[in-house]
């Protein structure tokens, strides 16, 4: 079994609204592909999943309906708003640039200038 | 000012959420607990491992919330909110319930306010517990309810102590003659001075009438009702004084008499047994002095209507002593004319309530029944939904709500459901109390005075608290607590009533079962007695009759009584209307009587000429005077002998016609044609048998009765009769106007079809029949809806052991046997429960049977059968979709 990982401070959202990105998707999906994902890495906490897709849906980013499953089974599944995929690419382009930068850091093997 | 904003969004959102949440919650729950289960843990592991992983970051979500909100409002709001989630979400159910309790509640609220009008509100009489109504009795004719003749009032009035006082009365009709317009015949009471102050009524303007307007002489006066001095004269305040005619006579108004001052007088009226010139219109519009002498009023007629005031502490009973011993001393001192004669005392209110009150206490019963069914119905909807959100209520248990808090929350849902029903029911009450006065009886003192008002409102919302108590009842009847782990232990999607809540069920199904048969099998008895009145044969044939009343006022109708029977005015009056009449297009036949068949008119003591003492303890007879041509208008067959034709003028010899009751008790098989009856001093020869008409109504057996030619008895009240299969209106129209033709003066009434005057005078039963047959329809109907939903949840429950035996072989007809077995043993106990209950109440409508047994068998063995089978029809259904679905959903897993 794969190491595991606490989400980062503050990267939750963009991971939420990648993965809605994708296809929309109820919690308990979330939760799967998240860690499908990662490959086992990165553990979503099922506590602040919910009130996280809560935050994301006042924002405006995502909406939610109600669908059957496979299973016919009725589930709550979110999906990504236009404004969510302009959240979406400003903090794809947020992170990148954040993590460039921390990668910078992290890697940096030169002398202090 | 933007923080409070944000606030209250974030307020909204959560609000509209919380449910869904939980479901969302609860999917994600199922979801962990079968990954967990597929990893290799128990069932009960699994979901052990899953709350835990969960359940506490979502507690203190809630608690955090909890914690930043928390205000008294917050949480009213918020049930209030979920409440209306959850009725609006379930609309089927909601319009369901919401319109059972709308119809129990409305139809009981309609009914008491019928109710409490006519027989409940106080009398617009000062302290009426004390009036009574004092009559005369004739052991003769066996007649206990006869007026009083003016000396016998006098001698009462003088001598029975516990009589504070005794007053006389006598109805009448008056033609009042305004300066424009038709003239307007009006019901009137000719009153002692005493009558009004005795009652405890005064006018609204001007003043009653002295002891001189009482006595012979006195003058022309007058007081008139509220209404006419708003109709007729425009209210105007200076009314006392003024003059107007009355029966041509002119006439001095002393005052204005409130509308209610005649409250039970027509009951008095119609309870007595003989003919006044009166016909009730409602209302006394005209109150004139009574001023009769004993030269015109001997102890030989018996007009008067007494009511008296009981001494402070008499009883009726002593009043009634006291009365019979004064009229037996008169029965000794007069024993020509007081022969026979008793007294009876009663209860003024008796008299008013007597014939309305097992009808409104039947019906107040009926609806009670319908209550009481539509309550355990919608208990029944309760429970079921109750047990389908056991596991949302376990959930949230689970996710640490609060007992009190859940325990509000469905408070709320019940009061907003039986807030509903309610207000939708007032306005099924509103309709149905102008329903009722529409199609009520005639004869139910203050009926037209009932409406919906606020006592009808407050036992309305009363009704609805005991509904909503009951409701709050249920779960504490069926659950107790529930236990959230063995709930979610449960299968999704399948709802488990408790055991306790199952039996509660079916005991409900079992109550509303037998309630609804209790009911049906007493509509089926009225109805069945309504059927049995109607199709009595009455001695007369109303279908394509109209009949049309005047009353001929003395002024211009003289009748001088020296020449009887020559008045000459009358006699004219009657053979020009008839020749005019007879000569419209389409008449078949027509004739004028002094009373129509259903009018009980006067009676008189007889004798058979020759066999006077005989006719000593005979009965009074009815005496009917009719025109040639009334047998062929009315449909009145002659038994033997000829009927009255144009022949017996007033100056040829004295006839009569007797009916078949008159031949059969009177004569003993014994030819009475060509023999003499005697009565007014004239003897007169029979020349015909006729059948018997039920003129006491059409219920009632005929009293004996004869008809003597109209021209040899004139008299100032008639009835005109027209045969015609013209269409009634047009035809009325013309026949007023032949009237008019002959005296444009003359004010005419009671213009209808017979088969009006008829229903009529079965409105009570008609009434009764209608009322109690909608109830029984009801509450089969509802007591119907609850069996099907008993089977189908005992089906759908069963489900996959259904299908498995039906995989393995089982018959359908065999499986869907097992899963009725229940549903019959409870249709059975039910069913026998209502009959025994049926045959135990049924005294309660012993007086408005006729003509079938109170425990008439056909009724009690065709109700509770048919009752059965469809109840078993109604559970049959569900089984059947189950049974026939029930192997896929076996197969499939899923139930």
């Amino acid at each position: 079994m794969a190491e595991k990982s606490e989400l980062l401070q503050g990267t939750l959202d963009l991971l939420l609204l990648k993965i809605l990105s994708l296809e929309p998707m109820h919690g308990w999906g979330i939760t799967l592909r998240m860690e499908q994902m990662s490959g086992s890495v990165l553990l979503l906490n099922q506590g602040s999943l919910y009130p996280a897709l809560e935050r994301l849906r006042e924002k405006g980013w995502i909406r939610s309906d109600w669908q059957l499953t496979e299973n016919n089974r009725r589930a709550r599944y979110y999906s990504l708003t236009a404004a969510g995929r302009r959240q979406l690419a400003a903090e794809r382009a947020a992170w990148k640039r954040t993590s460039a930068a921390v990668n910078a850091i992290v890697d940096w093997v030169g002398v202090v200038p | 000012m933007s923080g409070f904003f944000q606030r209250l969004r974030g307020w909204w959102a959560l609000r509209r959420d919380d449910a869904e949440h939980v479901a969302e919650v609860e999917f994600h729950l199922e979801q962990l607990t079968a990954r967990h289960v597929a990893r290799g843990l128990s069932a009960e592991e699994a979901r052990r491992v899953a709350r835990l992983e969960f359940g506490s970051s979502v507690e203190a979500r809630e608690g955090a919330r909890d914690a930043r909100r928390g205000a008294v409002l917050d949480d009213a709001w918020r049930d209030a909110r979920h409440a209306w989630r959850q009725l609006a979400g379930q609309p089927g159910f909601t319009l369901a319930v919401v319109s059972t309790l709308a119809l129990a509640i409305g139809a009981a609220t309609a009914v008491f306010s019928v109710t409490d009008h006519v027989l409940l509100r106080a009398s617009p009489y000062r302290d009426a517990s004390a009036l009574v109504a004092v009559w005369e009795t004739d052991r003769n004719s066996g007649t206990t309810r006869e007026p009083a003749a003016l000396p016998d009032w006098r001698d009462l009035q003088q001598q029975v102590r516990t009589l504070a006082s005794v007053e006389a009365a006598v109805g009448t009709v008056g033609t009042v003659s305004p300066a424009a317009g038709e003239p307007l015949r009006v019901s009137a009471m000719a009153v002692s001075p005493g009558w009004l102050p005795q009652l405890g009524v005064a006018p609204l303007r001007g003043r009653g009438f002295t002891a001189a307007e009482g006595a012979p002489g006195g003058g022309q006066v007058a007081l008139i009702s509220e209404s006419m001095w708003r109709a007729q004269f425009a209210a105007r305040e200076d009314i006392v004084g003024t003059t107007f005619a009355m029966n041509d006579v002119t006439t001095q108004v002393i005052g204005v008499m409130p509308d209610d001052a005649d409250h039970g007088l027509d009951q008095l009226h119609a309870r007595a047994a003989y003919h006044a010139t009166y016909e009730p219109t409602g209302r006394i519009d005209l109150w004139v002095p009574l001023q009769a002498t004993e030269a015109e009023l001997s102890r030989d007629t018996h007009p008067l209507l007494l009511v008296g005031r009981l001494a402070a502490g008499a009883s009726v009973g002593a009043a009634q002593a006291e009365a019979a011993a004064v009229m037996a001393q008169l029965e000794q001192r007069y024993p020509r004319s007081n022969r026979m004669r008793g007294a009876f005392v009663e209860s003024l209110d008796d008299v008013i309530h007597g014939p309305s009150r097992p009808l409104l206490w039947s019906l107040l019963a009926a609806v009670a029944l319908l209550a009481a069914v539509a309550t355990v119905n919608v208990a029944g909807l309760l429970l079921v939904r109750g047990a389908a959100r056991a596991r949302e209520i376990a959930l949230r248990t689970a996710l640490g709500a609060t007992g009190a808090r859940l325990s509000r929350q469905f408070a709320v849902e019940a009061a907003a459901l039986v807030g509903l029903g309610t207000a939708v029911g007032l306005g099924v009450a509103w309709g149905a109390v102008r329903l009722v006065r529409a199609i009520g009886p005639a004869d139910v003192p203050r009926l037209q005075e009932a409406t919906l008002d606020l006592r009808s409102v407050a036992i309305a919302i009363a009704l609805a608290g005991l509904i909503g108590a009951i409701f709050s009842l249920l779960p504490a009847l069926t659950a107790g607590r529930t236990d959230p782990v063995a709930t979610l232990k449960g299968d999704a999607g399948t709802t488990t009533l408790s055991p306790r809540g199952l039996r509660l069920r079916n005991v409900l199904v079992m109550t509303q079962l037998a309630l609804c048969v209790s009911l049906a099998i007493g509509a089926t008895l009225v109805l069945r007695s309504f059927r049995a009145a109607a199709s009595v044969d009455p001695g007369f044939t109303a279908a394509q009759v109209v009949k049309l009343q005047f009353e001929l006022p003395p002024s211009r109708y003289p009748r001088n009584f020296a020449q009887f029977p020559n008045f000459t005015e009358i006699l004219q009056f009657n053979e020009r209307t008839l020749r005019a009449v007879r000569q419209l297009p389409g008449v078949e036949a027509a004739a004028i009587a002094g009373a129509h068949p259903l009018d009980e008119g006067f009676t008189n003591s007889w004798r058979v000429v020759g066999r006077e003492a005989e006719g000593a303890d005979w009965p009074e007879i009815s005496v009917r005077t009719t025109s040639p041509g009334y047998d062929a208008t009315m449909g009145l067959r002659l038994r033997s002998g000829r009927s009255i034709t144009e022949e017996d003028a007033g100056s040829a010899p004295p006839v009569a016609l007797i009916n078949a009751t008159v031949a059969r008790r009177f004569f003993d098989g014994k030819e009475p044609i060509g023999q003499s009856i005697a009565f007014w001093g004239i003897a007169r020869r029979i020349i015909g048998v006729v059948d018997d008409e039920r003129i006491h109504g059409v219920d009632q057996v005929a009293p004996p009765a004869l008809y003597v030619p109209l021209a040899q008895a004139p008299g100032s009240s008639g009835v005109l009769l027209v045969r015609s299969a013209r269409e009634p209106d047009a035809l009325l129209t013309e026949l007023r106007q032949v009237v008019a033709s002959v005296d444009p003066q003359l004010a005419v009434y009671g213009a209808e079809p017979f088969t009006e005057t008829v229903a009529a005078a079965l409105g009570q039963r008609r009434f009764a029949m209608l009322v109690m047959g909608a109830f029984a329809a009801l509450t089969v109907l509802l007591a119907l809806v609850g069996v099907h939903g008993v089977v189908a949840y005992g089906a759908a429950q069963r489900a996959r052991e259904l299908g498995i035996r039906l995989a393995l072989g089982a018959r359908p007809p065999a499986v869907a046997g097992l899963v009725m077995r229940g549903a019959l043993r409870l249709s059975v106990i039910g069913v026998v429960a209502g009959t025994i209950g049926a045959f135990a109440g049924a005294g309660l409508l012993a007086q408005l049977l006729f003509g079938v047994s109170r425990h008439d068998p056909a009724t009690f063995l065709a109700i509770p059968l048919g009752v059965l089978v469809v109840a078993l029809l109604a559970g049959l259904w569900p089984t059947w979709r189950v049974v026939r679905s029930a192997p896929l959903a076996a197969l499939r897993g899923t139930t």
